[in-house]
């Protein structure tokens, strides 16, 4: 009987050992390939700002209804929802704006001119796009806001304000998002952030073109859309939103 | 049938459920894998977990299924493989269950991360438990190819 119940309880030992290896060798794969990786843990964030590094969040949204925001986007055309992962670009600007905020506007036109812009060139048409998100901003308020400003790229409204969850607490618009592939191929690798206006032409379309050809991290981000002579506090006047 | 036979074709049925046991496993962890960060969302939609615990089980989990998948189809440690293998499907059952009777209108994300992928229902509760149920299956010819001692000790 002793005999017995020493063999039940080695089996058992020898049962639990193999369990602990499982997951030993689990972990230890997925610890190390996680290392490997540009954009490791954390991917979902407690209400926290996002930031140059981060991951924007695959939520999915209902993909523009018009064909050639679609086809501009990249965006498969069986799928109703889509993420950023479904975003068919090298650099995408993410401009979070209000189509009443004056600011915004002067963005908002800034950027209409860096579209035509990089649309005229092939070297960089299709790899450098740029997607507004109109928060608070009706379907309506959006479309006669591109017609009277004639923005030509695509705009989202977000009327529910949705977009502040994802970006987090503290923006003020225009809120500027630079995202690019991970090394794995993923589009959702923020390398950048950039709070308030860039409207000169020059300064954003070289900015954008240089975050497209350096490598991710390469690149002093602080410096990037700055004015030549501008002053750190010259170009933080300007007059704030925030609806956030 | 002797004896014998019985036992070789018990046998080959071990082999081919590990193998189809292994493969769906393997199967469902190598997008998880490749998107850590897509099947972080997919968890954080059954809103049960919280979020501190998701990146972590977003990294750890998929791996866990592959290499019990690819412990069970080469035969290692398999009374833990399959308890495991049970274990997970136990809880995916779960999460499902719950969702549901939340109303929660959410994919599995339980083979595929595309979020226009099917939504949750009792079809995929129900695809689960034909699952474990093959999962189940393994125990019966694992106490008669591999009994623990106890049983062998009656055997005899």
């Amino acid at each position: 009987m002793s005999t017995m119940s020493e063999e039940a309880r080695a089996w058992v030992t020898k049962q639990v050992i193999a369990f602990i290896v499982v997951l030993g060798i689990s972990t230890f794969l997925a610890l190390s390939v996680n290392m490997l990786r540009s954009d490791s843990l954390p991917w979902v964030y407690e209400r926290k700002t996002l930031k140059a590094g981060d991951m924007f969040p695959f939520v999915p949204v209902h993909a523009p209804k018009d064909p050639m925001s679609r086809n501009y986007l990249g965006l498969p055309s069986d799928k109703e929802l889509v993420t950023i992962a479904d975003v068919e670009a090298d650099l995408l600007v993410l401009e979070i704006l209000n189509v009443y905020c004056f600011s915004c506007q002067g963005q908002a036109l800034a950027l209409n001119d860096i579209y035509k812009l990089i649309e005229m060139r092939p070297h960089l048409k299709g790899r450098i796009k740029i997607l507004g998100v109109a928060f608070r901003n009706t379907r309506e308020q959006v479309k006669e806001f591109k017609k009277e400003y004639g923005i030509l790229f695509p705009v989202m409204p977000d009327p529910e304000g949705k977009v502040e969850a994802l970006i987090g607490p503290g923006i003020h618009i225009p809120f500027s998002l630079y995202i690019r592939r991970n090394a794995s191929g993923s589009m959702g690798l923020i390398i950048g952030t950039h709070e308030g206006p860039v409207e000169d032409r020059q300064v954003l379309f070289d900015g954008l073109v240089t975050l497209l050809m350096k490598e991710p991290g390469s690149v002093n981000f602080d410096e990037l859309f700055k004015r030549k002579g501008e002053s750190q506090a010259d170009s933080e006047e300007w007059p704030k939103t925030n609806i956030f | 049938m002797g004896a014998d036979q019985s036992s070789e074709l018990m046998e080959w049925l071990w082999r081919l459920l590990r193998v189809v046991l292994g493969g769906i496993l393997i199967y469902a962890s190598v997008e998880k894998i490749i998107h850590p960060e897509q099947f972080a969302y997919a968890i954080l939609n059954y809103k049960f977990f919280p979020a501190e615990s998701v990146n972590l089980l977003a990294l750890v989990v998929p791996w866990l299924e592959f290499t019990v998948g690819i412990f069970l189809i080469a035969g290692i440690f398999e009374w833990v493989s399959v308890t495991v293998y049970n274990g997970l499907m136990v809880v995916f059952m779960a999460l499902i269950a719950i969702s549901l009777a939340r109303g929660l209108n959410i994919s599995c994300g339980c083979f595929s991360l595309d979020p226009n992928a099917e939504k949750i229902n009792l079809l995929t509760f129900f695809r689960d438990s034909i699952m474990l149920l093959l999962g189940l299956c393994a125990y019966p010819l694992l106490f008669h190819l591999k009994p623990p001692p106890s049983v062998k000790k009656k055997q005899q």
